[in-house]
C-alpha cells in the first residue's frame, strides 16, 4: 500500500485491515476532502461515485438481482481479453454473514469471476433479444495468496468458443490480479442456451429426477 | 388436429431439420434409431419438444409422460401419437 499522502478508503466491515496505517473507514469520509483518497473494497456505488472511482457495472448484466450483490464494473476490453475492477459492496451477500479476517473470502472472488465471464459475454458475445441462461460445466480454481479489501482488476480471456444448434459454449480464463501478483484464477467451460430451452431441459430433467427418485423408493421398501 | 401418420411425419421431419444443424450427415429416419445414438443432447431434445409443442398443440411431458421412457423414435412419434387420442 502506497501511504504516501493516499488513505485508501474500505468498508467498515474490514475492521481488522482498517488497523493498519493509510486506510479509512467508509463511515469516516463526511465532509472529507476527497483527493488523495483511493478506493478500496467494501464500498457502496454510492461511496464509489463520490470518490470519483469506478462503479458497478448494470446488475442485469451480471445476472444479479439486488444491485448490492453487483462485484465488478464495467469490463472493458484489454490486449489479450478483457478487463474488469473488482468492487465489492460490503453488505453483499457473500460478504454479509462471512466470519471474516482481513481478506475476500474465496467465495466472493468465484462469484466475481462468473459476474466477469456472465458480464463479458452478454457485452461483448452478444445472444440477441430472446433472454438466455448461462450453465456451468466446469470451473477450476487456484487461490495463490490472500487478496486484500484494496484496488483488484478482473482480468478475462476466452480460449475456446463455438456454437451448434442449440447453444454456445465457451471456455475461459478469469485471473484476479492484486497489487502485482496474479492471486486467484479460475478456468470455466460454460454454455449460453435460450432461456425457453434451458427451462424446457430443467423441466424434464426435474420429470425424470422424481420418476427415478419414485422407482428407487418402490425398489427399496420391496 | 394432426392424423397419427402427420404426427409421424412432424416429427421425423423435426428431428431431421435437428439434425441437419448439428452435421451434413442425416441419415434416413426409418423410426427404429435410438434417440442417444442419433445424437440428440438432452438440450437438443428440450429444442425438439418445443417445436413439436408449436407444431402439433401440446407436450405430452408436460401430463404423464417421462422423457427417459422414450427409446427410440418410434417411441417419441407414439408418445405424441398417444397425447392425440387422449
Amino acid at each position: 500500500v502506497d501511504t504516501s499522502g493516499q488513505l485508501v478508503v474500505v468498508g467498515d466491515r474490514f475492521a481488522e485491515f482498517l488497523n493498519h496505517p493509510g486506510t479509512i473507514a467508509a463511515s469516516q469520509l463526511a465532509g472529507r476532502e476527497t483527493a488523495g483518497l483511493v478506493a478500496g473494497q467494501g464500498l457502496s456505488a454510492d461511496v464509489l461515485a463520490g470518490l470519483a472511482a469506478p462503479v458497478p457495472v448494470r446488475q442485469e448484466l451480471t445476472h444479479k438481482r439486488l444491485a448490492k450483490n453487483v462485484m465488478i464494473g464495467e469490463p472493458y476490453t484489454v490486449d489479450d481479453g478483457y478487463a474488469a475492477p473488482l468492487l465489492l459492496d460490503e453488505r453483499c451477500e457473500t460478504l454479509e454473514d462471512h466470519l471474516t479476517g482481513q481478506h475476500i473470502p474465496a467465495v466472493a472472488l468465484t462469484e466475481a469471476a462468473r459476474q466477469t465471464w456472465t458480464a463479458v459475454t452478454e457485452m461483448f458475445y452478444p445472444s440477441g433479444p430472446r433472454p438466455t441462461r448461462f450453465v456451468i460445466d466446469e470451473l477450476s480454481s487456484r487461490f495463490r495468496c490472500f487478496v486484500f479489501p484494496l484496488p483488484a482488476t478482473l482480468f478475462y480471456r476466452v480460449l475456446a468458443h463455438e456454437r451448434d444448434a442449440v447453444q454456445r459454449r465457451f471456455h475461459a480464463e478469469i485471473t484476479v490480479h492484486q497489487s502485482g501478483v496474479d492471486a486467484a484464477q479460475f478456468d470455466v467451460r460454460f454454455r449460453v442456451v435460450l432461456e425457453k430451452i434451458g427451462v424446457k431441459q430443467e423441466f424434464l430433467a426435474a420429470r425424470q429426477a422424481l420418476a427415478r427418485s419414485t422407482n428407487d423408493r418402490e425398489v427399496s421398501q420391496a | 388436429m394432426l392424423s397419427p401418420t402427420e404426427v409421424r411425419t412432424t416429427v421425423h421431419g423435426l428431428v431431421t431439420d435437428l439434425l441437419r444443424e448439428t452435421g451434413p450427415d442425416v441419415p434416413e429416419l426409418t423410426g427404429t434409431e435410438e434417440l442417444h445414438t442419433l445424437g440428440l443432447s438432452s438440450l437438443a431434445l428440450a429444442r425438439l419438444i418445443l417445436e413439436l409443442e408449436e407444431a402439433v398443440g401440446f407436450d405430452p411431458f408436460e401430463r404423464d409422460a417421462v422423457l427417459s421412457d422414450v427409446r427410440s423414435l418410434n417411441d417419441l412419434v407414439t408418445v405424441y401419437q398417444r397425447g392425440l387420442a387422449a
